[in-house]
């Protein structure tokens, strides 16, 4: 029975040959040929609810409801082109807003960030991300120079650690590994205690440490951020990240953020990346604080990490 | 003559058509007329079976896999659909028998002996 379809002609045939059949047995009960016919459709009944019946039962009786309904819609859709058109405009505006709407929410509210302790975390002042001091003093206490940072450093009793980031974002080019081409890149100054402050663990080498932070030049190293590295030279294993000039004269001196792949629980996991796309910018190079020491910096850290997120997130 | 006949015979009770039908096949093939006027007769001319619905209950039993249809020849020369009872459409009567039969002597129970009434 399965597959085997039967027709309606069959059916309708059928029918037929049942009706013929009461004709001849009438008509050998003596009945004329009208009288033949009319008893028997009496006896047969209904005749057009049993076709109907037999439609019903078929198993694509659905198909054909669908493709009314179908064919229906499209009819009114026409009659109306510029509602029709208003109606599927909106449909598409929600469906798109949607997941745009959610992947900010997730960045900004969901997601942790990808650092150690993030529920730790302060940021100095109101958090305000990047600006100068020019106008000095500072009207709202929201940028610290780079000396008052190393006061708060040495004066702190409370915090386990204080780091510092340079806060005027900067793109600049340089060569990286030889190339003869310059590059453009994304680079942050940061303080030396920047990743223990973060609890962020490097994949290679090793990340900056408070050493790497004593006078201004003297340090030329540079931590790499994973997507980058990944991109420019394949799988994270192939090669060390040693002795690659960056810029003027810095050296890439580790990679740090581990594979994205590690797992979740782990705050490094999904680090760079997430890190990466919730603050619009591509920090991949961290100079010491060589740099630092050049000018302003922004005062640091840290806010509840959601906060700070946003911030990054405006720019 | 006949509408005067048929108006005084019994409608068949909801869900009996099956079994009758199945009950006539035991005997060979048989086309839905003779299927008809088989259990009209077998009835004692008792039981009026609608035409219109044997044949939907004929395609329900062939859905079912109880009968199978074949186009053939009646005795009188008439192109006719037979149905033949298939192995499941044998257990099916066997069951449909036995439940009918303990329906009909539990409403016997109920209803009382002949005559009993009044």
């Amino acid at each position: 029975m399965f597959g085997r379809k039967r027709t309606p002609d069959d059916f309708c045939d059928e029918i037929q040959a049942h009706l013929q059949l009461e004709i001849d047995r009438f008509r050998e009960q003596g009945m004329s040929e009208a009288d033949a016919r009319m008893a028997a459709r009496r006896s047969f009944g209904n005749l057009t609810g049993a076709q109907e019946r037999f439609y019903e039962s078929g198993r694509w009786a659905w198909a054909d409801t669908l493709g009314q309904n179908v064919r229906f819609g499209r009819r009114m859709l026409a009659r109306n082109p510029g509602s029709s058109a208003l109606a599927i405009a909106v449909l598409a505006l929600g469906i798109g807003a949607n997941p745009a709407i959610f992947s900010l929410l997730n960045a900004v509210l969901l997601r942790n960030l990808p650092v150690e302790r993030p529920g730790e975390l302060v940021l100095f002042g109101k958090g305000q991300w990047a600006g100068d001091m020019d106008d000095l003093p500072n009207r709202s206490w929201q940028l610290f120079s780079y000396p008052s940072y190393r006061e708060f450093q040495r004066q702190n009793q409370v915090y386990s650690d204080v780091a510092a980031i340079d806060s005027i974002l900067f793109t600049t080019h340089g060569r990286v590994g030889g190339g003869a081409n310059l590059e453009k890149i994304s680079a942050e100054l940061v303080s030396g205690t920047y990743f223990q402050t973060l609890g962020v663990k490097p994949i290679l080498e090793r990340v900056l440490t408070d050493d790497d932070d004593s006078a201004p030049g003297a340090h030329p190293v540079a931590v790499a951020n994973y997507v980058w590295w990944q991109r420019r030279n394949g799988p994270v294993a192939s090669r060390l990240a040693d002795d690659r000039p960056c810029g003027s004269h810095t050296r890439i001196c580790c990679l740090h953020f581990q594979r994205p792949s590690q797992g979740h629980r782990n705050p490094l996991a999904c680090g760079a990346p997430r890190w990466h796309s919730a603050a619009r910018q591509s920090q991949m190079v961290a100079l010491p604080a060589a740099g630092l020491g050049r000018d302003r910096l922004e005062g640091l850290f840290h806010c509840p990490s959601r906060c700070r997120i946003q911030r990054r997130a405006e720019h | 003559m006949s509408t005067q006949t048929e108006k005084e015979r019994l409608e068949l009770l909801q869900g009996t058509l099956d079994l009758l039908i199945l009950r006539t096949l035991i005997f060979g093939p048989q086309h839905g007329q003779g299927i008809a006027r088989a259990i009209q007769e077998s009835s004692g001319d008792e039981l009026l079976v609608e035409h219109g619905a044997l044949y939907p209950a004929l395609q329900r039993l062939e859905q079912r896999g109880w009968v199978e249809p074949k186009w053939g020849t009646s005795e009188n020369n008439r192109r006719a659909r037979f149905y033949t009872l298939t192995r499941a459409g044998r257990k099916q009567l066997v069951s449909e028998t036995a439940k009918w039969r303990r329906l009909a002597a539990a409403i016997g129970r109920v209803v009382g002996p002949e005559g009993g009434e009044g």
